[in-house]
């Protein structure tokens, strides 16, 4: 194993022993005063396996992973269009920005509150917030990715009559795929928390990871409440992990 | 090999001329350009490569191109302009794309080319695990695979200590015996144009009008 890597994996390890310590420091701490609000890193296991025992668990992650799946498909498909066409033409830049500005200054709650107030279906009022706050990310990231393709290389593609379509494959596509995996980390977990807050706000959302977090807020049940936000964290970070190894086969010139 | 001229081409960048009615005549072996920066001389080169339009004409062994230069040309720019994200074998095989259609064929050429030049052991880097030696000699191999008759060569080995630069030059005119090209050779400095040993051709500051004779 490099070296690297090695020290790579020590510090990792020794992040998440800190966290995992501080969380049973203060859940001690907190035992010893009050009614429990938070719960030990043990408790929150057991709880944890409970829901899986009960089955409930993997549907409440399919239906909110669900959501958030359809809102960064649609956040990509604009990103990337308005992206081409902003990188192509100035204008559209210029008329774009106030509209990406405002989008990320727009408190999420706010506008959750008058999704409520529009739509029915809560489907919908998640997948829309969620769709509003990922798309100023990836249209960034793929507007930086326009901008950043080399014209020296297409300069010398030219030059060899190389087809359109393999210029894209060729230089395009490879040029913008850490631009594009990035954009992408950063909106599944934006999206998955946008989407929690959603389905806590938006009820009658039923068997999602939000709606059984604002359940358990309400018995109070805060082991149960602990155990499906561990869950929320434990969905983002394999699905960073998963993008992240995707990303490290699909650029090989990287790792090297 | 091919007997290029230009005739009264003018060329500018809004208030900046670059061209102003100027002819030449270049000799279908080594032709060596020499100027000071800012000359016009890559342009010039680009203007061969189809990669600016131009006013005039040129004319490539009586073919006479107006405007706009649409002849397959092989380039070797100041930079090495390597895809980074493809192997060496990857950028030989990409820009033989359009001129040879049968994979198989590519393979054997761009093989037989890397053993040529030394960097079969170096076929599957990247262009960043390459020195700056080895990134030219892999432009050069790609110069020299795609047919066509003629070479244009931008300060190619700009940048190169002295001993590399040797070994490019040195397999410069290995490749170049076996298939020979008129070539276009763009550079500042005087060891490499007495070493090329081609026609020389002094642009002097723009705008560049009038005929120039070697």
């Amino acid at each position: 194993m490099q070296k690297k890597t090695l020290k790579k994996i020590i510090f990792f390890t020794l992040s998440i022993i800190t966290i995992i310590s501080l969380w049973w420091i203060f859940s001690s701490v907190q035992s010893l005063r009050t009614s429990r609000v938070i719960p030990s890193p043990w408790q929150t296991i057991i709880r944890i396996s409970q829901e899986i025992q009960e089955g409930m668990l993997f549907s409440s992650i399919f239906r909110t992973l669900l959501k958030v799946l359809t809102a960064v498909l649609i956040s990509f498909i604009l990103g990337f269009l308005i992206a081409l066409l902003a990188s192509f033409n100035q204008n559209i830049r210029h008329f774009i920005t106030p509209f990406v500005t405002i989008i990320r200054a727009v408190p999420t709650i706010g506008v959750i509150l008058v999704l409520i107030v529009i739509f029915r279906s809560s489907f919908l009022i998640a997948v829309i917030i969620a769709s509003i706050m990922i798309f100023p990310m990836l249209y960034e990231n793929f507007y930086t990715a326009f901008k950043e393709v080399d014209k020296n290389i297409l300069q010398m593609a030219r030059v060899h009559k190389i087809p359109k379509l393999k210029q894209v494959l060729g230089v395009y596509v490879p040029s913008m795929l850490p631009h594009i995996f990035s954009g992408l980390i950063q909106s599944v977990g934006m999206g998955l928390k946008v989407v929690i807050a959603a389905e806590i706000m938006a009820i009658p959302f039923r068997g999602t990871l939000g709606s059984n977090m604002f359940g358990a807020s309400q018995y109070p049940d805060f082991e149960l409440l602990f155990a499906y936000i561990v869950v929320a964290i434990a969905v983002s970070f394999l699905i960073e992990g998963g993008l992240r190894l995707l990303a490290k086969l699909t650029m090989p010139w990287k790792k090297r | 090999m091919k007997k290029i001229s230009i005739q009264n081409l003018n060329k500018d960048f809004g208030d900046t001329v670059v061209f102003k009615d100027f002819s030449c005549s270049f000799d279908n072996g080594i032709n060596i350009i020499m100027g000071p920066s800012g000359s016009g001389k890559t342009t010039l080169l680009n203007a061969f490569a189809g990669l600016e339009d131009y006013g005039g004409l040129i004319e490539i062994d009586g073919i006479k191109y107006q405007n706009k230069c649409d002849i397959l040309v092989s380039y070797m720019f100041q930079e090495h302009r390597l895809i980074v994200q493809k192997t060496v074998f990857q950028n030989l095989d990409f820009a033989l794309f359009s001129s040879i259609k049968d994979k198989a064929e590519r393979k054997d050429r761009i093989d037989t080319m890397l053993e040529a030049i030394g960097l079969t052991e170096a076929k599957s880097l990247y262009p960043r695990q390459l020195s700056g030696g080895m990134a030219q000699r892999a432009a050069l191999a790609r110069a020299f695979l795609f047919k066509s008759d003629i070479l244009l060569m931008d300060e190619p080995f700009k940048g190169l200590d002295s001993d590399t630069k040797e070994t490019v030059i040195d397999i410069f005119f290995k490749l170049w015996e076996k298939d020979k090209r008129t070539v276009l050779f763009v550079t500042h400095d005087e060891y490499e144009a007495k070493r090329l040993g081609g026609v020389i051709y002094n642009f002097p500051n723009k705008p560049i009008s009038g005929i120039i004779i070697s």
